[in-house]
């Protein structure tokens, strides 16, 4: 019994230090954030920034390339993913909006790539960013690899469906990159809010193609993290079942608290909790700098709630 | 009980006390920063008004604390974003203020955010005694302060650049490199291209390389090719020329092939800059040739079909 009441407390002292390292972090990375968004302008315009290939999966309608496409950095470019099959229509649409034009593939040995039907570049000038791979469904990891094979720049962001790009994302990724004198860096992360992820293509390649656990595969002395949300998410979040889950699951955590140490024991979950909400509170601003201050908040702090707690700190 | 007690008194109203100072604080910064930025803004349209010529229009609030950085930004923030503004005018203002002496003061205190207030004060018209007093931040041990202290000396003595820039230790990474350009963009980096790339220094090449990608200076083509066989700057030499559109050099010289991973990099951009597998064939080896001809065969055949 003592080692579980033990344990009980050893958990919620954790989730003490953990949202305190994290609330450090966010700290840290919005005063970067807000220094580097300062002295990016004339940077993000610049011809010579690092190069970042948009990888998509899981498009549903057109507008979403156009969104895509909708970034003011310099140098970057957006390859969709879709399948024929069963996305005629949306392709065509593609096709149709976007002066889609079919061109040679020919698949490379570097990354495992199958299931290629075509590729389409855009004969508008205006739409040179947009490449279109017609691929027959799978995995994300799959279709990533794919579009990474016929990449033109030298870093790539893969994204799943309902991800988009914050604003000065892109530039926030370029400049993590191009501040690194020695070029050490392989990969860029960021954990706050929607995970991102973006690695070298060489690297990509000597690891042989995208995987879950891509990133244990990466030196550590190779990534660097960003401690600010780049990417958000239109995909609503998860809905009351969820909510419930999270608070059946604070109660639980409450009781099996004050039972592991009496009021002590509880007091340390109520901290632990108390110190979770100040770093989801922390970490609002970040997720919808989008709509007007007031709104946007709250509308932030709701999400987080319901989605970023329960990612992060409970039940993952 | 005692450790009811315990809970009740000290570790609840302990924790509340923990949070609500936090959030204290963090309000007390919010305050303190929505009212600089409000004086930002004041001093930015006095400034405007000053610049027109409409009298000498004054400046509220100034003996309040933090309203010395106020105007500083709001200075850095007109020559920023203004382009040919009578620098006579902000000169004045700076000097009249004492703005100079009391951001250094800030410099001098710890903990003082070193890299921001160097950036800021190299933003600002300064006298020229102001590189001999930020000499001693051009050796700090943090990397940031160093280059923020070498781009306020040039800034203060921009007729210096070139020793300056000389004197620097480490090489300039491409962030470095592009905010060189926004201070050259803004006046205060009088230096040719051409005298940048035919220094023997890295760094003064780097910066020359970076100008001719920024500006589309191609007439600089015969240093940039005479610099492709350079050890270090090589791949951002070729870079350069593909990014220009220019012939890219017949063969190997001096130092050999770059790295594997640098070749790569570059036969993408060339591939993207439209260039043709005969433009670049003598520059790659085995496997790279096929990957270049697939590469570039998925930007030519489009016009081929259509």
């Amino acid at each position: 019994m003592d080692v579980i009441r033990w344990t009980v407390l050893a958990v919620s002292a954790a989730v003490c230090v953990v949202a305190l390292a994290a609330l450090w972090r966010l700290w840290r990375g919005r005063r970067e954030g807000e220094w580097l968004r300062g002295r990016m302008a004339g940077f993000c315009d610049a011809a010579d920034g690092a190069g970042i290939s948009l990888l998509y999966t899981g498009i549903r309608d057109a507008g979403e390339a156009a969104e895509l496409l909708a970034e003011e950095y310099a140098r970057y470019e957006v390859i969709v993913v879709a399948d024929s099959e069963t996305q005629a229509p949306l392709l065509e649409e593609l096709k149709r909006r976007y002066a889609l034009a079919a061109v040679d593939y020919r698949p490379g040995t570097e990354l495992p790539v199958f299931g290629v039907r075509g590729l389409y570049r855009s004969q508008s000038r205006g739409f040179r960013r947009l490449v279109l791979i017609d691929r027959e469904r799978s995995a994300p990891t799959d279709d990533w690899d794919a579009a990474a094979e016929v990449a033109s720049f030298d870093w790539l962001l893969p994204l799943r469906a309902g991800e988009r790009l914050l604003p000065t994302g892109l530039c926030r990724l370029a400049a993590e990159v191009n501040r690194d004198a020695r070029r050490t860096v392989r990969v860029v992360t960021s954990t706050v809010g929607v995970p991102a992820l973006m690695i070298a293509w060489e690297e990509l390649a000597a690891i042989g193609g995208f995987s879950p656990r891509l990133l244990l595969r990466v030196h550590r002395s190779h990534r660097r993290q960003v401690g600010e949300a780049v990417l958000r998410s239109v995909v609503p979040p998860p809905g009351g079942r969820t909510r419930i889950a999270v608070a059946a699951f604070a109660v639980v955590w409450a009781a099996a608290g004050y039972w592991a140490g009496r009021w002590v024991g509880l007091a340390g979950c109520l901290c632990g909790w108390l110190l979770v909400w100040v770093v989801a509170r922390a970490a609002a601003p970040y997720v919808a700098p989008l709509a007007g201050p007031v709104q946007a908040r709250r509308e932030a702090w709701r999400w987080l709630l319901r989605k970023f707690t329960v990612k992060k700190f409970t039940l993952s | 009980m005692s450790k009811l007690w315990l809970t009740l008194f000290v570790l609840l109203p302990g924790s509340c006390l923990v949070m609500g100072g936090v959030l204290a604080l963090r309000w007390l910064i919010r305050r303190r920063r929505s009212r600089r930025q409000r004086l930002t803004m004041i001093y930015l349209r006095t400034l405007l008004l000053r610049c027109d010529g409409k009298g000498r229009a004054r400046f509220p609030f100034v003996d309040r604390p933090g309203a010395d950085r106020a105007l500083a930004e709001a200075i850095a923030g007109l020559r920023r974003m203004t382009y040919g503004c009578d620098a006579a005018v902000l000169r004045s203002v700076v000097r009249s203020y004492d703005l100079e002496e009391k951001l250094l003061r800030r410099l001098r205190r710890p903990g003082a955010d070193r890299p921001r207030l160097l950036a800021l004060l190299a933003a600002l018209p300064l006298s020229s005694r102001m590189t001999v007093r930020l000499e001693p931040y051009a050796r700090s041990r943090s990397r940031a302060v160093r280059f923020y202290a070498l781009l306020a000396r040039l800034a203060a003595d921009p007729g210096e650049a070139l020793t300056l820039l000389r004197e620097y230790p480490d090489p300039f990474s491409r962030f470095e490199c592009a905010e060189l350009l926004a201070l050259m963009c803004r006046g205060g980096l009088p230096l040719a291209c051409d005298t940048l790339l035919r220094a023997s220094e890295e760094n003064l090449r780097r910066v020359g390389l970076c100008m001719a990608r920024h500006f589309g200076i191609d007439s600089v083509r015969g240093l940039v090719l005479g610099l492709a066989s350079d050890e270090r700057v090589g791949c951002e030499a070729l870079e350069t020329l593909c990014d220009l559109h220019l012939a890219l050099p017949d063969r190997w010289a001096g130092s050999g092939p770059l790295s594997a991973e640098e070749r790569r990099s570059l036969l993408r951009r060339a591939a993207y800059e439209g260039y043709a597998l005969r433009a670049v064939e003598h520059l790659l080896y085995g496997e790279e040739r096929i990957a270049f001809e697939r590469l570039a065969a998925t930007y030519k055949s489009a016009a081929l079909w259509t």
